[in-house]
C-alpha cells in the first residue's frame, strides 16, 4: 500500500511537500499549458514596460519572455524566480502582442502563489504583511483607514470605495461621491473592507472573512448594485468565487456613460487606460464616449488602449520597488505632457497615486480621476440638468 | 495592406487581430522576386498581374511615407543587403535605414561593422569577416574591404543580455545618439570608410531622426542591417502598418474569433470575443489575412487546419487531408519543407475553394501567408506576397459590392 493509498492526499503532501512538490489545481494545469504555447519569439521584450525602465538600471530582470519560456517550466524551482516574477507589473501589454496569447499575467500570479510554500522569505516584504494586514485591520495598508460618512437607508446602489481610494486618495473620492450625489443617484457607502483583489496579486490566499463581511454590508442595505472605480475591486466583487456573483457590479465610467453630457471644457485633455480597465477587460470606449463630449480638444497618447503603458504600480511593484514604479510613472506622465494635454484623466485610484508621486512641481498637467474632474466641471458649469438615459 | 486599402477605398473597415503576426518579426525588408509569375498563376491574366503589382508596391511606399517610416525600392530592380547572420539577401522593398547597405548601388566599399558588447544578435568581427570573403569569392557584386570594432553602449548598466528593444529605445533619445557616434569615433577613424554598418536597432519610434543624426555627424552613409528575429525594423512595420490602418479609418479590435454564422453559401456573421467584451460584427465582405503558423491562420494537431471557418487545407496545390507530417517535412533543414507551401487555395478572385474547385463562401477572401503554393522562407515573395494579394482583395471587395453584391 502506498502513501497515498494509506493516508490520502494529507499523507502524500506531508511526504512530497518538503521536495517542493506542489499541487495544481486544473486551471493552474491549464495555465502551464498555455506557457509551453510560448514560439520565445520576443516580441513581448518590446512591450514589456519594466524592462523598458531598466536597461539604464543596474537592476536584472530576465522580462516576460523568461516567463514565458523557462521560468514557468520546473515546479520545483519556482521559488528561484522571485527576483523577476515581483517585478512584473502583470499590465498584460505582453500578452496583447503575442503571437501564440501566453497569458503572463496569470502564470505570475500563479507562481507568486506558490512562492511561499516554497521558500517564503523570498516573498517581497511589502507582500508578506499583506495577508496579516488583512486579517488584522481589513485592509492593505494594516492602518485604521475612516469610513465616508454617506448613509441612505434605502438606497439603489452601494459605491464601493477600495482601500486605495480610502486611504491615499480621498480627496478624489469625495469628489465622485459629490458628484453622484449632485447627479441625484440614490447611493450609500457601507463599512467596507478590502475586497480582497490585492491576494491575487501578491499570490497570497484569499481571506474569506473579507469578502463575507462585504456581501453582508452591501446586501443588507437591501440593494446588490454597486459601483465602484477601482478596477480591481471591480472585477473581484464581480468575478470572484468568494463573491458568488450575488452583486450587480458596475464601474464608475460605466455608470456615468449612461447620462447625457456636453460640452463643458475648451482645454487639451487626454486619457489614461488602466490596464485592469483595458487589456483586462476590453474596457475602452466607454471613458472615450464620455470624455468626447465633455472636452471637444480631447487628444490620445501615442499609446493608448491596447497598447497603453502601464503606470508602474500594477502588480504590487509600487511596494516592491517604488521608485522604478515612480520611474515608470514619470514616462507614462510625460508621454501625456508630450501629446500638449493639460489634464490626464485616468479613472483608477492606484494610476492616478502613482501619477500625483511622479509629477514634479513644474509640470503643467492636473491629474484627475474622471469622476472626479466630471464633478469639478459640473461645479465651474453650474451643472444643469443631467437626465439619466434609460 | 487588405484592411488600409479597403479603407482606403472607402469600405467602412474593421480589422479583428489578437496579438502580432509574423509580421512584426519579419526583417521588415519586403520581397518582391516571382510575385507577378505567382498572381499571374492564380488570375490568368499577365496584364493584370503586372497592374496590380505595380499599384500594390506603390500603395505600400505611400502607406509607409504617410506612416512616418518611409521605404524604398521598386518591384523592377533588387537590392542587395546584408543581414545579422553574415550573409545577403536578395530584396526589393526596405526601410530608408536600410538603404545605404544596399550592394547593388556600389562598385566596392570600405564597410565598418559596429558592434556592441553584451549584445549578441550583430557579431560586428564575424559579420566584417563574412562579408570580406563573399566579397572575395565573388558572390557579391561589390567589392567590399572591411572592418569591425565593439562599443560600449551608452547609458546601459549591463554589459551583457541586452536586447535590441532597449537599445533601439535608448537611441530614440537623440543625446544618446551622439553619444554612442562619440564612442565609434574614439575607436576608429572614420575617414577611413565610405560606409557604417550597424546592429538593426536604429531607433524604436523615430529611426529617421536616429538616421539623419548618424548620417550628418559621421559624413558617412549609414545602415541598419537586417534582423534577426525579434526585431526592431520588424516591430516597426506593424506599427507603421497599424498607423496607416488608422489614418484610413479602420476600426481595430484586438480580439479572438470565436465563431461566425453562414447561410446561402455566404458568411452574415462573426463572433469575436476579447477578455470580458464581446463582438458581433456583420461584415458584407471578409478578408481572411491571418497569416500561417506563426499567425495561427494554419494550426497543426493531427492534420492542417484553418481553424476560423475550417477551409481545407492544400499543400501547394494538392488537397490532402490525410497526409502525415512526416510527407511534409525532410532531414535537411536546408531542403525545401513542403509544410511551408501549405495554406487555401482560392479561384482567380481570391475565395478559398473546396478540393473541387468550388467557391466555398461569396463573400470571403483570403490574402498572405494563409494562401497555399509560396513558401515564406524560400519565395516566391515572402512579404510582396501579403502586400500584392492584400492589396487585391480589397480590389475585389469594393468591386463586388459596389456592382454585384456577393451576399444579398
Amino acid at each position: 500500500m502506498n502513501d497515498t493509498e494509506q493516508n490520502g492526499l494529507d499523507g502524500f503532501r506531508e511526504r512530497y511537500g518538503p521536495d517542493n512538490i506542489v499541487e495544481y489545481a486544473p486551471q493552474e494545469s491549464h495555465l502551464l499549458h498555455e506557457s509551453e504555447q510560448c514560439i520565445n519569439c520576443g516580441l513581448c521584450l518590446a512591450e514589456c514596460v519594466v524592462l523598458r525602465n531598466l536597461a539604464t538600471n543596474a537592476m536584472y530582470y530576465a522580462g516576460p519572455r523568461s516567463i514565458g519560456t523557462s521560468l514557468s517550466r520546473s515546479t520545483p524551482d519556482f521559488w528561484a524566480t522571485s527576483d523577476t516574477i515581483y517585478l512584473c507589473t502583470m499590465c498584460g501589454a505582453c500578452e496583447a502582442v503575442c503571437p501564440a496569447k501566453v497569458p503572463i499575467p496569470e502564470i505570475v500570479a500563479m507562481i507568486r502563489a506558490k512562492i511561499p510554500r516554497q521558500e517564503r522569505n523570498l516573498v517581497p516584504r511589502a507582500h508578506q504583511g499583506l495577508e496579516s494586514n488583512l486579517r488584522e485591520t481589513g485592509n492593505i495598508y494594516g492602518q485604521k483607514i475612516e469610513p465616508f460618512p454617506v448613509v441612505q437607508k434605502e438606497p439603489e446602489y452601494v459605491f464601493f470605495v477600495g482601500c486605495v481610494g480610502s486611504y491615499l486618495e480621498r480627496e478624489s473620492v469625495e469628489h465622485t461621491l459629490q458628484l453622484l450625489a449632485r447627479l441625484g443617484v440614490n447611493f450609500t457607502t457601507i463599512d467596507e473592507l478590502c475586497c480582497g483583489g490585492p491576494t491575487q496579486v501578491a499570490g497570497v490566499p484569499m481571506v474569506d472573512s473579507l469578502a463575507q463581511h462585504n456581501l453582508t454590508a452591501i446586501l443588507s442595505t437591501g440593494t446588490s448594485k454597486v459601483i465602484t472605480s477601482c478596477p480591481r475591486c471591480w472585477a473581484t466583487l464581480s468575478q470572484h468565487p468568494a463573491y458568488a456573483g450575488k452583486l450587480e457590479v458596475q464601474h464608475v465610467t460605466q455608470f456615468l456613460a449612461g447620462f447625457d453630457w456636453k460640452a463643458m471644457t475648451g482645454r487639451v485633455v487626454t486619457y489614461h487606460d488602466p490596464c485592469e480597465l483595458g487589456r483586462y477587460v476590453g474596457e475602452y470606449d466607454t471613458v472615450r464616449a464620455i470624455l468626447g463630449q465633455v472636452a471637444p480638444h480631447f487628444v490620445e497618447m501615442p499609446n493608448s488602449r491596447e497598447a497603453s503603458v502601464c503606470c508602474g504600480a500594477g502588480g504590487g511593484l509600487r511596494g516592491v520597488q517604488t521608485r522604478l514604479s515612480v520611474q515608470i510613472a514619470r514616462g507614462r506622465l510625460e508621454e501625456a505632457m508630450r501629446t500638449g494635454a493639460e489634464i490626464l484623466v485616468t479613472e483608477c485610484y492606484s494610476c492616478l497615486h502613482n501619477f500625483y508621486n511622479a509629477r514634479r512641481s513644474t509640470d503643467n498637467i492636473e491629474l484627475y480621476n474622471l469622476s472626479e474632474f466630471l464633478n469639478v466641471l459640473t461645479k465651474e458649469n453650474a451643472m444643469a440638468d443631467y437626465t439619466r438615459r434609460v | 495592406m487588405a484592411a488600409t486599402m479597403a479603407a482606403k477605398s472607402g469600405l467602412g473597415t474593421t480589422l479583428v487581430r489578437q496579438g502580432y503576426g509574423a509580421t512584426a518579426l519579419s526583417t521588415g525588408a519586403v520581397d518582391m522576386s516571382g510575385v507577378a509569375e505567382w498572381l499571374r498563376g492564380i488570375v490568368k491574366n499577365s496584364e493584370m498581374a503586372h497592374r496590380t503589382v505595380d499599384a500594390a508596391v506603390a500603395d505600400f511606399l505611400e502607406f509607409m511615407a504617410e506612416a512616418n517610416y518611409p521605404y524604398a525600392g521598386s518591384q523592377d530592380e533588387s537590392l542587395t543587403l546584408i543581414n545579422a547572420m553574415g550573409t545577403v539577401k536578395s530584396t526589393h522593398l526596405a526601410p530608408e535605414t536600410a538603404m545605404a547597405g544596399n550592394l547593388e548601388s556600389t562598385e566596392s566599399a570600405g564597410l565598418l561593422f559596429v558592434g556592441i558588447q553584451g549584445y549578441s544578435d550583430f557579431d560586428a568581427k564575424y559579420l566584417g569577416k563574412s562579408l570580406r570573403f563573399l566579397s572575395e569569392c565573388g558572390l557579391v557584386r561589390s567589392r567590399l574591404e572591411t572592418a569591425s570594432l565593439e562599443i560600449e553602449f551608452p547609458r546601459v548598466a549591463h554589459t551583457a543580455n541586452l536586447n535590441s528593444f532597449e537599445l533601439a529605445q535608448l537611441l530614440d533619445d537623440g543625446e544618446v545618439v551622439l553619444e554612442m557616434i562619440e564612442r565609434i569615433q574614439e575607436k576608429a577613424d572614420l575617414h577611413q570608410y565610405t560606409h557604417l554598418a550597424l546592429p538593426p536597432i536604429l531607433g524604436r519610434d523615430n529611426s529617421g531622426i536616429v538616421l539623419a543624426i548618424l548620417q550628418d555627424q559621421t559624413a558617412l552613409p549609414c545602415f541598419e542591417v537586417l534582423s534577426l528575429p525579434p526585431s526592431v525594423p520588424g516591430l516597426r512595420l506593424q506599427r507603421a502598418l497599424d498607423r496607416a490602418m488608422k489614418r484610413q479609418g479602420v476600426r481595430i479590435i484586438h480580439a479572438g474569433v470565436k465563431g461566425f454564422v453562414e447561410s446561402q453559401g455566404c458568411i452574415r456573421s462573426i463572433q469575436a470575443v476579447a477578455k470580458e467584451t464581446e463582438y458581433e460584427l456583420e461584415p458584407e465582405a471578409v478578408i481572411l489575412a491571418t497569416g500561417k503558423f506563426i499567425g495561427g491562420g494554419i494550426q497543426r494537431t493531427d492534420r492542417l487546419r484553418e481553424p476560423i471557418f475550417d477551409l481545407p487545407v492544400f499543400v501547394d496545390n494538392g488537397y490532402t487531408p490525410d497526409v502525415g507530417m512526416g510527407a511534409l517535412l525532410t532531414e535537411r533543414f536546408v531542403s525545401e519543407q513542403r509544410i511551408f507551401k501549405a495554406g487555401l487555395k482560392v479561384d482567380e478572385r481570391f475565395h478559398p475553394v473546396s478540393p473541387d474547385g468550388q467557391v466555398i463562401y461569396s463573400n470571403l477572401m483570403a490574402a498572405g501567408a494563409v494562401l497555399a503554393g509560396h513558401d515564406y522562407i524560400l519565395g516566391p515573395g515572402g512579404s510582396g506576397i501579403s502586400v500584392v494579394s492584400g492589396h487585391l482583395c480589397a480590389q475585389v471587395a469594393l468591386d463586388q459590392l459596389g456592382s454585384e453584391g456577393a451576399c444579398v
